[in-house]
């Protein structure tokens, strides 16, 4: 038992460039306490994960996690931990039993030295089998900790359609009759250093292209049954502990004048038009109509912020329209996936005018928590331009994004879509200049001296 | 010599005259200027040690703006109302929060753990009006002479500090990134302006390039907080969405800058008359001015839901305060360079401008009707956008015991 719980705390701390830290204790068999009231306790469905353990396995080995979950232990290490829950739930009832018998010796009121020597070694025992309490809940805890922190690291199953390498789908050209999008030749589009990390400055037609394809997207999607959102610009570091997201690929924000906030209440700028600003919508809440208003068709206008993937120093901020579907069920949410699809590859062949390539992303290209993407990308250039996700309930479980079951009071979790309906900034972002600009350290003090 | 430190401690303020500045005491009896005073009285002595001319522009980087004199004439204490435009609704309203939230166009509650402190979404017609607010300024912005840009939301301090926010201390608003220990420290801008000065830092102008106008939309991040039930919901949020005005000029007769001014004013005063909004302009007295404003005008609107007067917008003078921070100057005619006189604007700033014009047009018959201008930027009536927005009951699953009953199947 031991190994394999160093095994996963090995696994653990080799995970990208940080520690991932549970920010929860555990209390039950995979179940999270809560530091404070009110948070959310994940559905870790560890039954499912028993049952699928090929699609895992498949999964990780496509997406080359490194280094590889040993979810081939998790059988027995589920099977160590039901035994000791039951060893420490025994040694819990044995220990009741016996304080109420100390009780009712006390209450009898005897005391003879016959009885006054029974009741001290009555009590001798109970620190005895207090002792063996503590060591069954501490070696039950023990795999129960390493059980969630393994199941809580593991990606998403992927869908059968996503291989180990990207694959090209289809060219869509613009169909006849349709005006062919062309970039402005003039744009004005400057990179000033010394201003901030990702200070990119575009003008004139192409902050006003910005507006004027939003406005289009907007128009597109409203006319197709979506519905617009506002969204949260900042999310918290509980949404990213237990869905497994990796929160690395955020930035974490502070104010000046607080002293250093504990990791767990730590806040992250993600951008309202960004999958966990959706989330935060949806997580901890039962939708108590699912009849009436499910699949929900949201979308957003707003900007999205990030760090480069293992690019130290490297902030971005794009300004985009995002996609949210919440589905009842995995074939509602096939459904709404093509269909999404379908509408994001109209929208900029016949809409906007633009070819595409269309490509089935690879699977370690892939964020842990999707089963599959489809890119968009503007042809003869590598800009992605779109994308659509499936996620299926893989995070719906762990934030509790459920809706009302039809007869039962159980809950059942949403299929989850979304998708870069359109990627504003990369779009218009003439292709002489280089995405992302690199950290720039200030190059000259602005003070006249 | 610091252009700064040569302005603020020439001789006649040395010799102690009624202070021009925003501090409401003369110059020569607050404590801080007499060791300014010290420092200049070295430097110019030749005194200088190495350290001493980079501490005196420090200091001098402090002072605040000189003020405006209607601005020092206005009380601290009543309100300076320059123009009253319209009249208040008088008949019962219902608040923006309750209102929007019976209709399921807004949330607000339960999103602290993982949204934090006042995090908030709008759905539906509101999230439309949002855009339709940001399209509609920005083509009014654009037919009064306004170039639009496009600016970031993560600056570094010294571009924000140089606008006259602070970035350090316990009353600053700012938002830090918490980077890799080796990158340089960044912000999140609280308002365009400050991408837009640090855009133009260094600058030097042609007199014939000014006055220049710019505006951008852009999502502006604070951390003021309040505990005023009143100022709860979205009227004061940590995010959202403003276009601003920024204004250049040149400083050949010293008014070209009280102009333009006056000019965003106007122009703020027709955008609001266009919603049909009943609002008041104040003249704001010195305490309210902040580091860099020479004279600062508020447009405060009517809310009848909430009974008071909200601020949907401001207005300020900043002379040179900024354009000597940032390095921004121009060639006068003589072939002189001069620093440039800055003014800034609110045109719009969503979330107060939703709270006011859903208050002002709501109907008895619980819906809004949204003046003709906003209407013609609206993808579809405000109706039909409450009619096809979906009706989703939620249940917060706040505690432990709610969430195991619902999952305890899967257990």
């Amino acid at each position: 038992m031991s190994s394999v719980c160093h095994i996963v705390q090995l696994f653990l701390k080799c995970r990208g460039s940080r520690v991932v830290q549970r920010q929860m204790g555990t209390w039950a068999l995979s179940r999270l306490s809560t530091v404070s009231a009110g948070r959310v306790q994940p559905v870790l469905d560890i039954e499912h994960i028993l049952k699928n353990l090929e699609l895992y396995e498949d999964s990780i080995e496509k997406r080359k996690v490194i280094p590889r979950p040993e979810i081939r232990n998790l059988p027995k290490l589920y099977e160590e931990a039901v035994a000791l829950r039951d060893a420490r739930d025994r040694a819990q009832q044995i220990r009741e039993e016996h304080s109420l018998e100390v009780a009712k010796l006390i209450r009898d009121r005897k005391q003879d030295k016959q009885t006054q020597a029974e009741t001290n070694e009555l009590k001798e025992r109970g620190k005895i089998l207090r002792d063996e309490l503590r060591s069954a809940i501490s070696n039950f805890n023990k795999v129960n900790d390493a059980i969630i922190d393994l199941v809580i690291s593991l990606p998403n199953i992927l869908d059968p359609a996503t291989l180990e390498i990207n694959k090209f789908l289809r060219t869509v050209d613009v169909p006849e009759g349709v005006k062919s999008w062309s970039t402005p030749p003039d744009l004005e589009w400057t990179v000033v250093p010394g201003v901030g990390p990702a200070a990119e400055f575009p003008r004139s037609k192409a902050s006003l292209l910005e507006l004027e394809l939003s406005g289009e997207a907007q128009s597109y999607l409203l006319k197709n049954k979506y519905t617009e959102t506002g969204n949260v610009d900042f999310v918290e570091s509980s949404l990213f502990d237990v869905s497994g997201m990796d929160p690395n690929q955020f930035i974490r924000i502070r104010e000046s004048n607080i002293n250093p906030i504990p990791e767990s209440h730590a806040s992250y700028l993600v951008g309202g038009a960004s999958f966990p600003a959706f989330l935060a919508l949806f997580a901890q809440s039962l939708v108590k109509n699912p009849d009436e208003v499910m699949p929900i068709r949201y979308f957003v206008i707003g900007r999205s912020y990030g760090k480069k993937k293992y690019e130290k120093n490297t902030v971005y901020q794009r300004s985009a329209v995002q996609v949210f579907i919440a589905c009842k069920n995995e074939q509602e949410m096939e459904q709404e996936f093509e269909n999404l699809s379908n509408l994001t590859g109209n929208f900029l062949s016949r809409h906007i005018g633009t070819p595409f390539v269309m490509e089935q992303v690879g699977a370690p290209n892939l964020q842990n928590y999707e089963r599959k993407q489809v890119a968009f990308l503007t042809e003869g250039s590598s800009k992605t331009i779109s994308s659509v996700s499936a996620i299926g309930d893989h995070v719906s479980k762990r934030l509790l994004c459920c809706y009302a079951g039809n007869s039962t009071k159980q809950a059942k979790f949403m299929h989850l879509v979304t998708g870069r309906f359109l990627n504003l900034t990369d779009f218009i972002r003439p292709l002489e200049v280089p995405p992302n600009p690199v950290n720039n350290s200030m190059s000259s003090n602005a003070y006249v001296a | 010599m610091s252009g700064i430190a040569e302005k603020y401690t020439s001789q006649s303020i040395i010799e102690g005259q009624s202070g021009p500045t925003n501090v409401p005491q003369p110059f020569g009896s607050f404590p801080a200027y007499q060791k300014i005073i010290d420092l200049y009285a070295k430097v110019s002595n030749h005194e200088d040690t190495s350290g001493e001319l980079n501490e005196l522009v420090l200091e001098a980087l402090k002072i605040p703006n000189e003020s405006h004199p209607k601005s020092r004439s206005c009380s601290d204490t009543e309100e300076n109302v320059i123009h009253l435009e319209g009249e208040p609704r008088t008949d019962e309203v219902m608040e923006f929060s309750k209102f929007c939230k019976n209709k399921n166009l807004i949330r607000t509650d339960n999103l602290g753990n993982v949204a934090g402190h006042r995090g908030y979404f709008t759905k539906g017609p509101l999230s439309v009006l949002e855009q339709a607010l940001i399209k509609l300024t920005v083509s009014q912005l654009q037919k009064r002479g306004f170039e639009i840009i496009s600016v970031p939301d993560i600056l570094f301090p010294h571009v924000i500090e140089s606008c006259g926010m602070a970035t350090k201390g316990d009353r600053n608003q700012v938002y830090f990134l918490d980077n890799d220990q080796d990158a340089q420290e960044s912000c999140l801008s609280g308002t365009a302006e400050m991408a837009i000065g640090g855009f133009l830092q260094n600058s030097v102008f042609s007199v014939d390039q000014l006055p220049l106008k710019l505006a951008a939309v852009s999502r502006c991040f604070r951390a003021e907080t309040s505990s005023l039930e009143e100022e709860g919901g979205l009227y004061r949020v940590h995010y959202f969405t403003k276009v601003e005005m920024f204004g250049v000029t040149a400083s050949e007769n010293g008014n070209e800058s009280n102009e333009l001014h006056e000019d965003f004013l106007r122009i703020q005063k027709e955008l609001f008359q266009q919603y049909n909004l009943h609002y008041r302009v104040l003249e704001m007295p010195p305490s309210e001015l902040g580091l860099s404003a020479h004279r600062k005008f508020d447009i405060e609107a009517w809310l009848p839901g909430k009974k008071m007067f909200g601020e949907i917008s401001s207005c300020s003078n900043c002379t040179d305060f900024q354009s000597r921070r940032l390095n921004l100057r121009y060639q006068s005619p003589s072939g002189q360079l001069k620093f440039v006189h800055t003014v800034n604007g609110t045109a719009c700033a969503i979330p107060r401008m939703l709270i006011s014009l859903v208050e002002t047009h709501q109907t008895p018959a619980g819906t809004v009707e949204l003046p003709s201008k906003i209407e013609e930027f609206m993808v579809s009536p405000w109706s039909e956008l409450v009619a096809s927005n979906p009706n989703i009951e939620f249940n917060f699953l706040r505690t432990k015991a709610q969430q195991d009953r619902v999952t305890s199947e899967y257990v």
